[in-house]
């Protein structure tokens, strides 16, 4: 079956996410950071009426997090936790195309460096000369990964305030 | 199942349930006046109808029985029986188990199989008790009401499409009025437009007008009928165009003018009606939606007005002078259309009170007391959505009231008071708050019982001598409960806590007052609406937060040295006394400094006070609060944005947190 990924790069990698969980993409929107928020949320922005949290991706997948001037795409996206619908940003560096892709030419995520959670993937397309990761989004950002987000939150704010 | 029969039968159960909510209200009235016949008449046809209709949206269940309980209120009607307690238990029971069966039309739940046959026996053998009629046969309808002197009568029935979804066959209708005597339909065409069909009855026929009544009660609201003479119009000879009813009206009054000379100031009988009409229940005119469109009305609003503001900080430059008046009126006109949206949400307090009267009721006699509900300003309007969450705690309270306060007649008797005891609701506006106050005339809240309580439980030292307030905050507190006998109706230990946190929940306050031997009061504090509020705009670095203007004291400056100096305590002075401070900028972990004259808000809560210490105050800010969402949950202090003019995000500060933060530092 042939689906259609939307492709990004985050620090010189390419990465793709299935359209079919896309809504949007903003060009260098205002993100609001929250106060005493974890480091890879971003902030909040104002999408269709509604509040949604902004992730970082580079702070993620535990790369270096982004300078004050440095341009950004967000990408809204949709992601299923359980039964429900979670709706969040993600701050990516710039958004690249939209590419077909047929199910057998992915490949199977080799083992990587300890740094990066392969478990964020769900397989490898070459394009040209170029890798694309394809990006397990659930994973990414939501069920068990939102839980420790939760808790890291809380031990931030019991270290701030005490 | 066929969409659209489903959407019928959704109907249905709106109207059936809004049947039945009349139903029960008339039996709570009919109970202090069981000799009311306008009552009796009322109930018998919420029941004819709830009967009628579910038969034909295939509910046969509901239908078999309240058929049953119908042949009841016939005898009641026929005056063969009279109300005692035992029918008012049981059409309560009966009331109860048709809203279960609506809910299970095809009678798979066990609990409901029991009770239809349990109750239904029970009826039929009240009524055989009786030996004038049979059970389960409901009088001839046409023996039924008294016979008075013939008189012609005029009916017109609008009637939209809406008739023919409901089920309702006109023809029917007509079926039945022939039984009443003679009539002549003649269809208004020029009142009959797309979707409305017209018609003009007259009827000449001896029966009451409530046996005429009977026959369009499905159509109640589409039809006027109006008693226009007691002559016999079909013998004078008929005006012919009786497809004008301004002209049937005029031509009777021309016919008593005529008959009667010289006393052109009576009344015609025609406007009697018309007068007894209107001197009746006062109707609005009502019409219910899907309260999703609402919500998706509110949130158009709400970007509708962030747009706006936008559009104002835009063209606030000089150069855009020439749409400025433009601006203005259409700031004018998005406050017009955002207080006429939070207006639309707003539901009167009274809509609630039925199920509260429902209680008191049925609690009062479970502990064998005798409690009276006085109400007073209930038409006082609140926010659905908070009206919707004001149930629980409502109905705690009340609960609270009948078992803990209000004490056994005997007992009420010895110290001197009426026997029954009074719950009063009384509910008024104040500013931008909604007043509810519930009070009862009991032995009010035990203030040393509470002491000897709290000592128990190591609240408090035995040593310490506690306020009175401080004492009546602890009922609010989990799992403190002073009930001697911890009964079924409350003090389970939860409860008063459940009723804080919720009223907190909706940026409300309670505030308990009790004197001993006359009674307690709790009087909430609500917001009337908080989907849009008005708040004060500042800003610490670079994030912007908001306080609600209602909270605020008073603004004022502070050199910083003198914050310095309390640093320890996190105290200010004000007004003659130390009041604590939350440090905004540390509290968030902003960074920066304060300048040497640190701005501070003074916020009120109760009779505690609060500084917030902020950089700059910006000025009023019309919030349209979004929540935070899940993933901000453990969030304190904020728990909702709103969009500024600029496309940046202002944090809602929670200002109940505030204060148990400041009493935790």
């Amino acid at each position: 079956m042939i689906r259609t990924y939307l492709s990004f790069t985050i620090c010189g990698d390419h990465y793709a996410v299935n359209v079919a969980k896309v809504l949007e993409v903003l060009q260098e929107e205002h993100i609001t950071p929250v106060p005493n928020a974890p480091t890879y949320i971003r902030g909040i922005i104002n999408f269709r009426g509604d509040v949604v949290p902004v992730f970082e991706t580079r702070v993620r997948f535990n790369l270096p997090d982004r300078v004050d001037n440095e341009s950004y795409n967000i990408i809204v996206l949709d992601v299923s936790e359980g039964a429900d619908m979670f709706r969040l940003g993600a701050v990516v560096d710039k958004v690249k195309d939209v590419i077909s892709i047929e199910d057998d030419e992915i490949k199977p995520v080799p083992a990587m460096s300890k740094e990066f959670n392969t478990d964020f993937l769900h397989g490898i397309y070459k394009l040209g000369n170029e890798f694309i990761m394809l990006l397990n989004v659930e994973r990414v950002f939501s069920g068990t990964e939102l839980k420790t987000i939760k808790e890291t939150n809380e031990l931030h704010s019991s270290i701030t305030n005490s | 199942m066929d969409p659209i029969l489903q959407k019928f039968k959704l109907v249905f159960l709106e109207e059936a349930s809004g049947l039945l909510d009349q139903l029960e209200k008339d039996l709570l009235d009919l109970e202090n006046s069981p000799e009311d016949k306008d009552l009796i008449e009322s109930a018998f046809r919420a029941m004819h109808t709830i009967k009628g209709v579910s038969g034909m949206y295939g509910f046969d269940y509901v239908s078999e029985f309240t058929h049953n309980l119908e042949s009841l209120y016939q005898a009641i009607r026929d005056k063969v029986m009279r109300f005692d307690k035992k029918i008012f238990d049981i059409t309560f029971l009966s009331v109860d188990h048709i809203r279960k069966l609506l809910n299970d039309e095809q009678l798979q739940v066990s609990e409901n199989q029991v009770n239809q046959n349990s109750i239904m026996a029970d009826i039929k053998a009240i009524l055989e008790a009786v030996p004038a009629i049979r059970p389960g046969s409901v009088v001839n309808e046409e023996n039924s009401g008294s016979k008075i002197n013939p008189s012609t009568w005029h009916i017109l029935i609008r009637a939209n499409e809406q008739i023919y979804f409901r089920g309702i066959s006109i023809t029917s209708l007509f079926h039945d009025l022939a039984s009443l005597g003679h009539f002549e339909i003649s269809r208004l065409d020029h009142l009959s437009n797309e979707g409305i069909d017209t018609w003009s009855i007259i009827l000449y026929s001896s029966a009451c007008e409530n046996d005429i009544r009977e026959v369009f009660m499905f159509i109640e609201d589409d039809c006027t009928i109006t008693r226009l003479t007691n002559r016999n119009l079909f013998e004078d000879a008929m005006p012919l165009s009786m497809d004008n009813e301004q002209s049937i009206i005029e031509f009777v009054e021309y016919q008593e003018r005529r008959d009667t000379p010289g006393t052109t100031q009576n009344q015609t009988p025609c406007e009697k009606q018309n007068g007894k009409a209107e001197n009746g229940k006062k109707q609005v005119k009502r019409i219910s939606v899907d309260s999703a469109k609402l919500d998706h009305l509110m949130y158009l609003v709400s970007e509708l007005i962030t747009l706006n503001s936008q559009f104002n900080l835009t063209t606030s430059d000089s150069k855009y002078e020439k749409i400025w008046p433009y601006t203005e009126r259409l700031d004018n006109l998005s406050k017009q259309f955002r207080n006429n949206a939070l207006d639309i949400r707003l539901v009167p307090l009274s809509e609630s009170i039925l199920r509260f009267k429902r209680l008191i009721r049925d609690l009062s006699r479970q502990l064998d007391k005798d409690v009276e509900l006085i109400t007073e300003g209930i038409d006082t309007e609140v926010d659905k959505g908070t009206i919707d969450q004001l149930n629980d705690p409502l109905m705690h309270i009340i609960r609270n009231c009948i078992d803990h306060g209000i004490e056994l007649p005997h007992l009420r008797k010895q110290k001197g008071k009426p026997e029954s005891g009074t719950i009063k609701i009384s509910a008024s506006n104040s500013g931008n708050f909604v007043i509810i106050r519930i009070e009862d005339d009991g032995s009010g809240i035990d203030l040393e019982k509470i002491q000897k309580k709290a000592v128990e439980k190591g609240i408090i030292k035995a040593t310490d001598k506690p306020s009175r307030n401080e004492l009546l905050e602890m009922i609010f507190m989990p799992g403190f409960s002073t009930a001697q006998n911890l009964t079924e109706v409350s003090g389970r230990g939860v409860g008063m806590d459940v009723v804080k946190r919720k009223i907190m929940e909706l940026r409300g306050e309670v505030i308990v007052d009790t004197e001993t031997g006359v009674g307690t009061s709790f009087t909430l504090k609500l917001q009337q609406s908080i989907a849009i509020i008005d708040t004060l705009l500042f800003k610490v670095q670079d994030t912007f937060f908001t306080v609600p203007i209602s909270d605020i004291n008073i603004c004022m400056q502070i050199p910083s040295e003198e914050i310095e100096k309390r640093k320890h305590t996190c105290t200010i002075p004000f007004e003659n006394q130390l009041i604590p401070f939350v440090d905004v900028r540390n509290q968030f972990h902003l960074g920066g400094t304060y300048s040497e004259i640190t701005k501070a808000i003074i916020l009120r809560n109760n009779d505690r006070q609060l500084a917030l210490l902020t950089d700059t105050i910006i000025g009023g800010h019309q919030a349209v609060l979004k929540p935070l969402g899940n993933l901000f949950r453990d969030q304190k202090c904020i728990g909702a944005a709103s969009q500024l003019g600029d496309g940046k995000l202002a944090f809602m500060m929670d200002t109940n947190e505030l204060f148990l933060t400041a009493e935790s530092l």
